[in-house]
């Protein structure tokens, strides 16, 4: 195979921007157009492993208590934004803004399982099903006989992803998880944040990370389970992922580090443990001073990142330092505990008079990788990302003008998108359940005032 | 955290550990006013509660009065450090509004059933 393809005079650029590029996202076809997805879920962790299929296409039908949804809809920043309304049984109230990200482009029910006419639409919809999510606590559906034993019995073909937080058997697996509670038990808060002896103490993450990164693997899980129904099987399958689990795939070298040598790792705040240098450093002016926002009046932060022998010297060089190369020229004196306190607080005090803005392009301008630290503002303004579409604004039907983010990933013939963000609890009940059951208004105004949908 | 009785007027001082965390300095007692002395390294108390250094100080998070097995909370304004605030303009209620940040329609207030098409702000659908 020859390496000299003539591409013309098309740059990679030009290439990526035609190809990927949002105007032309919505004349491609869906990879998941005719599948449907029951999401039977709340908070993050099960409703983001649903969305996924939503953005590539999939029908989703995102299945709330009637009239309220789910309790995702109820948080809030501070209890201070929300959008209106939440249903059209409750025009004064809204929904929060922690329901963003984790339910785009679905089409919204409301279900009463507890209800036996209740369990009874849910096994007729899941008979027309291909994937169902849940995250409920370990046999909660299996014990309402909605379950995947029950529900295999009216569509085998049905693949059901149970979002759990500690697996379905072992002597810890009763208990309900939140990311945070996830987290704390699979390790990650003890290796956040600032070491011990710099006075620093276990930080959560600001974001739920787990949720969204275990919504994600399970999504892998059901996409293999879907190959495997359709090129091999013709069956459906369960398949069971552990948010605790999840995370402790995040872990790293944690884990074999205590396997083998016996060491319990330790937190070391924004340095790093392999690289040197490689962290966020502090400069000693405020990009935003007059800002009313606290943490935009506080210094800025930058991350530089120049671990390699060559980028070190440069930035030495940069900072009228070349001393430092006396005795950190090479990665392995750099990479020591006491060389990274040195030469950070040696750092430190280089940009201590200057904005993140001007130490970056101080930097670029010597060709040394950095970046400064962006708040949300700046990230939702960003022309390229906003040009890329990972940042958008969209004219939701629903709820107006909103910015949210765009889709996960970008895919040159069956692109994922955003349609619209999310929708009041129970807008769809008549569209899904005369489509998909045969009800006639009649039959859904009684089961909405007996409170079943 | 450590917790701290006034030697004179016998309010129980609560330092919470973040202001507190790494902190040598006076703490000025939320009950009467009097200064403290106190060194605190890594969230531990190392020395002190003692005569005060200076005239800068920091407030306690929480106070209370102790009578018997009574707890009066001593938390009013000026006498405890203020809790932390999100914005300047915090509200910590729901905030109306129908104009976003860019100056588009949005539907962010509470509507009337009147006003709903459906389940849609009428605005919206125009």
């Amino acid at each position: 195979m020859s390496n000299n393809v003539d591409y013309g005079k098309q740059s990679f650029e030009k290439y990526c921007e035609e190809t990927f590029g949002i105007k032309n996202v919505f004349e491609k076809p869906e990879a998941f157009k005719g599948y449907r997805v029951l999401s039977c879920t709340q908070y993050i962790l099960g409703p983001a492993a649903a969305s996924y299929f939503a953005e590539l296409g999939a029908e989703v039908i995102k299945i709330e208590l009637p009239k309220a949804g789910e309790p995702m809809r109820h948080t809030t920043p501070f209890n201070e934004p929300f959008l209106y309304p939440l249903s059209r049984w409750y025009p004064d109230k809204g929904t929060g803004l922690g329901f963003f990200g984790a339910n785009p482009n679905e089409y919204f029910v409301g279900l009463d399982f507890h209800k036996e006419e209740g369990k009874e639409i849910m096994r007729a919809l899941a008979a027309k099903s291909d994937l169902m999510v849940e995250n409920y606590r370990p046999g909660t559906f299996d014990r309402w006989g909605i379950g995947y034993r029950q529900l295999k019995e009216v569509n085998p073909r049905l693949i059901y992803l149970w979002e759990g937080g500690f697996g379905g058997f072992g002597p810890g697996r009763s208990r309900a998880s939140y990311d945070i509670l996830g987290q704390s038990q699979g390790g990650n808060f003890s290796i956040t944040g600032q070491p011990a002896d710099m006075h620093g103490h276990p930080s959560k993450h600001t974001i739920w990370l787990a949720d969204y990164w275990g919504g994600m693997m399970g999504a892998t899980g059901a996409l293999a389970a879907i190959y495997w129904r359709n090129n091999k099987s013709g069956q459906g399958q369960m398949i069971e992922y552990s948010q605790v689990h999840g995370v402790q795939r995040q872990l790293e070298y944690a884990l074999p580090l205590w396997g083998k040598f016996g060491v319990v790792r330790q937190r070391w705040g924004n340095w790093d443990t392999e690289l040197s240098i490689h962290g966020i450093v502090m400069c000693g002016k405020s990009s935003y001073p007059d800002s009313d926002n606290p943490q935009e009046q506080e210094e800025g932060f930058i991350l530089i990142s120049a671990y390699k022998d060559a980028d070190f010297a440069r930035l030495a060089e940069v900072m009228n330092r070349t001393d430092l190369l006396d005795n950190y020229a090479t990665h392995e004196a750099r990479i020591t505990p006491e060389a990274q306190k040195y030469l950070y607080a040696e750092i430190e005090k280089w940009t201590a008079d200057k904005t993140k803005e001007e130490v970056a392009e101080i930097l670029h301008s010597h060709g040394i990788n950095c970046q400064p630290v962006y708040n949300s503002k700046e990230v939702a303004t960003n022309p390229h990302w906003q040009k890329r579409g990972a940042i958008t604004w969209i004219d939701d039907p629903s709820f107006g003008d909103v910015l949210t983010q765009g889709a996960f990933v970008h895919m040159s013939d069956t692109p994922p998108r955003i349609k619209w963000a999310f929708k009041p609890v129970g807008a769809d009940n008549h569209y899904i359940y005369q489509k998909l059951l045969g009800f006639d208004d009649g039959k859904i105004t009684d089961y909405e005032n007996r409170g079943i949908i | 955290m450590s917790i701290l009785t006034c030697e004179k007027c016998g309010i129980t001082n609560y330092l919470d550990p973040y202001t507190f965390w790494d902190y040598e300095g006076n703490f000025k007692c939320a009950g009467c006013g009097e200064l403290y002395y106190v060194k605190k390294v890594n969230g531990q108390l190392k020395e002190g509660p003692s005569e005060a250094r200076g005239t800068e100080f920091r407030q306690p998070g929480y106070a209370e009065k102790r009578e018997g097995n009574n707890f009066t909370p001593m938390n009013e304004a000026g006498k405890v450090s203020p809790p932390a605030k999100a914005r300047a303009d915090f509200q910590g209620k729901p905030i109306d509004m129908e104009k976003n940040v860019r100056g588009n329609l949005v539907a962010g207030r509470p509507l009337k059933p009147e006003e709903l098409k459906g389940g849609i702000w009428k605005k919206i659908l125009e």
